[in-house]
């Protein structure tokens, strides 16, 4: 009778163990929840420019807001855009707050582990911006020199990974203050988007890319254990490839369009 | 794409967001003063296991990064399956914040009150209930602004935390506008004047608060 006491015990445990899991399981995908609830909730980042900025009209506006918008469009859905940063990504995912995350999100391993990737929806080039009377034309040229990068971004990754020994990597908040670090000369150049490096360029005619240091891949993250969304999702990116409407939004925001690779 | 010139429009929309900032110290100073009063009053109470509570409350938080606090109060609770809104959850990160700082300050203020007064008003018969309102925390006021003042001042720039939780105040704002505009230093220079002038207001409110509390003791 003890062991059967003993089994009984252990069996409780294990269904107390699983019955959350089963329960989450069990449940509907994100994908009927959006529809049933009529919104999208969309993490962006209004700071990432061309990905995503306010215009203008002081509206969210780039390439990453408008995919937002086909995607609520195609799901016949409304779209509720929420200004996030690069950091919080992953925890918006997974604590529930957001649906998706489109925000420059470069496909890494690592990633993968905590939140999931659909197929690429932008691969992003990184490369070295600097004054044209300065030539440098290889990463090997870059000991000795400082180097300014968004912090956490792409483009501190791969130049913290890849740049020569006695590169001094300087790191800025966002965007706006890496580039302003290259035209106050505190920095010899800086490792930037292929993207915004095309508007730095067309506004600073002195400035030139000067070599791609490495290219990534990105893609719409959304929590794991949910195929039917991440299904829909890349249906979606199939579909936008198309019709044609991907590559119009990276002629505009891009600077033209490029292959996205499938897994 | 092309950058936009920094303009009026920008302003414009730097000041629309410095509505949340103004919202959220103001749930900050509202909710961390009625809780920091409590806990001021927990902090002298006679009872020991209330003085070691609160004191626990004060070590815990004020130990405890205010980022930490939204980050826990946002993320951390959904994942725990309650999903307080952006905007409740921020009002609880800060309120947990001010309250710890101003219960520690004000009962500094209130034990700066001399003990020989509390026996005098003992002395007359007043209870402690009448004590405390006619005769400790007038005076107590006069220590307590000066530091109010000095916290307020850091919880309204200390807001600029909650962008973590989606909001765009004043801070993430100018972050923003920074990023369409490549002007960095035009606008951090106008997000900086805007909490200036949010400050001053508090720094002359509070001279002006000293000022007639020491006219009515005079």
């Amino acid at each position: 009778m003890k062991l059967f006491g003993t089994v009984m015990l252990g069996a409780a445990m294990l269904l107390t163990a699983v019955m959350p899991a089963l329960a989450q399981g069990s449940g509907e995908s994100d994908l009927d929840t959006i529809i049933k609830r009529g919104t999208i909730n969309v993490g962006v980042g209004l700071g990432t420019p061309p990905y995503g900025f306010t215009n203008a009209q002081m509206q969210p506006d780039g390439y990453d807001v408008n995919v937002a918008k086909l995607i609520a469009r195609d799901l016949g859905v409304k779209l509720n855009l929420v200004d996030t940063t690069a950091a919080n990504r992953i925890p918006n995912l997974t604590s529930g707050k957001l649906d998706i995350v489109i925000y420059s999100f470069s496909i890494t391993p690592e990633r993968a582990k905590v939140i999931a990737f659909t197929d690429t929806y932008y691969v992003d080039k990184q490369v070295y911006v600097a004054p044209s009377a300065k030539p440098i034309d290889s990463l090997d040229g870059l000991a000795g020199k400082s180097v300014g990068v968004t912090r956490a971004s792409t483009n501190d990754i791969v130049t913290t990974k890849l740049a020569p020994k006695g590169t001094n990597i300087q790191r800025y908040d966002d965007d706006a203050t890496t580039s302003q670090a290259l035209l106050s000369n505190q920095v010899d150049g800086i490792v930037t988007s292929g993207a915004l490096a095309n508007a730095i360029e067309q506004q600073n005619p002195d400035l030139k890319t000067a070599f791609t240091v490495d290219s990534a891949p990105m893609a719409i993250g959304l929590r794991r254990n949910d195929p039917d969304l991440l299904h829909w999702l890349n249906t979606e990116i199939f579909w936008l490839k198309t019709t044609g409407e991907i590559q119009a939004l990276q002629k505009k925001f891009m600077g033209g369009a490029v292959d996205l690779p499938a897994y | 794409m092309m950058f936009q010139h920094f303009s009026l429009a920008h302003v414009v929309y730097l000041l629309r967001a410095t509505e949340w900032t103004l919202l959220l110290s103001a749930v900050a100073l509202v909710f961390g003063g009625i809780f920091g009063a409590i806990v001021a009053l927990l902090r002298i109470s006679a009872y020991s296991p209330l003085r070691w509570l609160a004191r626990a409350y004060i070590y815990v938080v004020q130990g405890t990064p205010l980022l930490v606090l939204l980050f826990i109060a946002y993320f951390g609770l959904a994942d725990l399956g309650l999903d307080l809104p952006p905007l409740v959850a921020a009002g609880v990160g800060f309120t947990l914040y001010a309250s710890a700082f101003l219960g520690e300050i004000w009962r500094g203020s209130i034990e700066a009150v001399g003990r020989g007064q509390w026996e005098g008003s003992g002395a007359l018969g007043l209870s402690w209930a009448q004590s405390m309102r006619y005769v400790i925390v007038p005076q107590a006021l006069k220590v307590a602004i000066p530091p109010t003042v000095g916290f307020s001042v850091q919880v309204v720039k200390n807001t600029a935390l909650a962008s973590i939780v989606g909001f765009i105040e004043l801070t993430r704002a100018g972050q923003i506008v920074s990023s369409a505009t490549f002007q960095p230093l035009q606008v951090y220079l106008t997000v900086a004047a805007i909490y200036f002038v949010i400050c001053s207001v508090l720094s002359y409110l509070s001279r002006f608060a000293d000022r007639r509390i020491n006219t009515n003791a005079a």
